[in-house]
């Protein structure tokens, strides 16, 4: 148990302490395996609260205190998005449209302006919630042909995020299942994790959106649009 | 141009809006020479399916010629006098490919939010909703027409447009409803409701080879179109004592083989269910429309099939123990149109299926707001009302 890492976090470890002592008080009395067991358990609970680690955990491969992947400016525990759509092409025509800088601004275009930069990096502009701007310069981090592509963003944003894309076999021929993933660190720390909970499911839709702009424009050539939409309000909708 | 737009709850006005433009490769622009009304928008108009914005173009059954094509439309032209299915299809996705057309994955720009109601978003439609797309509607001069070389259907010679300008919506829908039947010889098919679509279901059970039709409604006039255009049985609910037990007697006991609900209901989501119980006592209309359902499913004989085609919400008092109990096959969809289409206008060629009886009422574009109040009335005998949008 001493080469173990910490895997329960702190809010987690008081409760803990405080649950394990009033479990294991009155099983000391008498001896049965119920009580036994209950013992154990408690006695796990007092251990992660003082140490901040918990061996039930390990067994079960949880962890609540996990923090930065090494060499990543995001917390793990920050709000991660996945959505995840099927499309009627190979992994590998899904994996080339994707890489194509043209191709990735449109589907991004819902929510964010993406601009190639001379360096081989990438150029975000997002306008946030309260219209201000974030921007930030992303760089591959994983690049497998065929199969994933992962990046994340250089150091010196308000807004580190990395984010995904993987491309897997879909059965009987119905192409590729595609699964998007995201994470933003939010800004101002537990203040900006509110606010991103705040959000709901807005950067959930807005993931989703991308993946089905990614799909509409791979199997149809275009996307499904409201742009100069007549209207007695005029034309260019947008719900 | 000038166009229909719904501006609130039972407020339609004719109005002077863009004209529409080429916005994709795929895209058309049609010069609509008839539209009509539908059941169906009488449930946004009054205000029972949400998101409808003020100054929606409506209108979703409907043909025209085409006047202008986008750079990569091939085989449609210039100059087709085309028809057009509700429905938004490209064609390309897993749904058109399987002939479930209405259930398209890639023309619904407003996926996401209809998700939160559907759990999957469908097909985009013409004039009916935001969350069903947002798309301008057709009762206008001119629509635009996304991915025209699945969707447009060119009119063969010889045909007029009140004959055509029901195989947009209302003909597929009911020959759709009668395909889910899968119909054998010697079948009974019933049918409740007896507007334009439940008619052109009785007319496609027939086509399809089934023994007899029996129709049953409350308005005499529809029940007469029902005997004389369709050549169906009919069964006025306001006569009879009850209508399972006079479907018995007209089947030896067996009932019929399939059932066929062609009414529908305004819609309700859960947060209106008092509103919707209060409505049920106090219309009359609203509780024979949640009753259909039900009556069609008590009427159904064992091991039959029950084809919905009614526009349905969130339904209380659902009987489902019935439908286990009796092993039904339940069928139901928005109109796979495309499928059907094709060989619509073979039967109607052929002189097997002729429409047009359900064009009552003919007006210009200028007067479809009023248009709309006939035939939400049922007045003057109305079944259905094409409007003429290029007619001064």
């Amino acid at each position: 148990m001493t080469t173990q890492v910490n895997n329960v976090g702190a809010a987690e470890r008081i409760v803990s302490v405080a649950a394990g002592g009033l479990l294991i008080a009155p099983l000391l009395r008498k001896v049965s395996v119920v009580n036994a067991t209950g013992a154990l358990l408690g006695l796990d609970l007092v251990c992660r609260g003082v140490r901040g680690q918990s061996p039930l955990y390990s067994v079960l491969g949880f962890n609540t205190a996990a923090k930065r992947k090494p060499g990543s400016q995001i917390e793990a525990a920050s709000p991660e998005i996945q959505r995840s759509i099927t499309i009627g092409r190979s992994k590998e025509e899904l994996y080339q449209f994707w890489r194509n800088e043209t191709n990735l601004a449109h589907i991004m275009a819902h929510f964010a302006d993406v601009t190639p930069r001379t360096n081989g990096s990438t150029h975000w502009r997002v306008r946030g919630p309260l219209k201000q701007m974030f921007e930030w310069d992303s760089q591959l981090t994983t690049d497998e042909p065929g199969s994933r592509i992962a990046w994340e963003s250089l150091p010196g944003t308000e807004l580190p995020n990395r984010g995904e894309v993987i491309f897997k076999d879909a059965a009987g021929g119905r192409g590729s299942e595609v699964f998007l993933r995201m994470q933003f660190e939010p800004p101002l720390g537990a203040a900006g994790a509110s606010i991103v909970k705040a959000l709901g499911k807005v950067p959930r839709l807005i993931a989703g959106a991308a993946l089905r702009r990614f799909k509409s424009l791979v199997e149809t050539g275009e996307l499904p649009t409201l742009a100069h939409n007549p209207s007695g309000r005029g034309t260019s909708d947008r719900y | 141009m000038r166009a229909l737009c719904w501006n609130g709850v039972n407020d339609l006005r004719v109005e002077t809006v863009p004209d529409p433009v080429i916005v994709n490769p795929d895209d058309v622009i049609l010069r609509v020479t008839m539209s009509t009304t539908c059941g169906s928008d009488l449930h946004f108009i009054d205000g029972y399916i949400p998101s409808m914005r003020a100054g929606d173009v409506i209108g979703h059954e409907f043909m025209g010629e085409v006047v202008e094509t986008g750079r990569d439309v091939k085989k449609i032209k210039k100059g087709d006098r085309v028809v057009v299915p509700s429905f938004i299809c490209c064609g390309q996705c897993w749904y058109c490919q399987h002939d479930l057309w209405s259930l398209c994955d890639n023309t619904n720009p407003n996926a996401e939010m209809q998700s939160a109601l559907l759990g999957y978003p469908t097909a985009g439609i013409y004039g009916y909703t935001h969350a069903f797309g947002g798309f301008a509607g057709a009762h206008a001069q001119y629509v635009r027409v996304p991915h025209a070389d699945v969707d447009c259907f060119v009119v063969p010679e010889g045909l007029r447009d009140e004959q055509v300008v029901f195989l947009s919506d209302a003909a597929p829908t009911g020959y759709m409803g009668a395909d889910f039947c899968n119909i054998h010889p010697g079948d009974t098919v019933a049918v409740w409701g007896c507007g334009g679509v439940g008619l052109m279901a009785q007319k496609s059970a027939y086509l399809l080879g089934a023994e007899r039709v029996i129709a049953i409604d409350r308005y005499p006039e529809r029940l007469r179109a029902a005997r004389e255009n369709v050549g169906a049985v009919t069964i006025n609910y306001e006569e009879v004592d009850s209508v399972l037990e006079a479907l018995q007697d007209m089947t030896g006991g067996r009932g019929p083989d399939s059932c066929i609900d062609a009414v529908g209901m305004e819609a309700h989501g859960t947060g209106l269910q008092y509103k919707y119980d209060r409505l049920k006592q106090a219309l009359r209309m609203e509780t024979d429309r949640g009753d259909a359902l039900r009556e069609a499913i008590m009427a159904v004989r064992k091991g039959g099939t029950l084809s919905i085609l009614g526009v349905y919400g969130v339904m209380d008092k659902f009987p489902i123990g019935v439908i286990m109990n009796k092993g039904l096959t339940v069928r139901t969809a928005q109109q796979h149109g495309q499928k059907y289409v094709p060989r619509l206008l073979q039967h109607t060629v052929k002189g097997e299926l002729d429409a047009s009886f359900l064009a009552t009422h003919r007006m210009s574009l200028e007067e479809s707001a009023q248009g709309y109040e006939v035939f939400k009335n049922k007045a003057e005998d109305c079944l259905r009302v094409v409007f003429l949008p290029q007619a001064a």
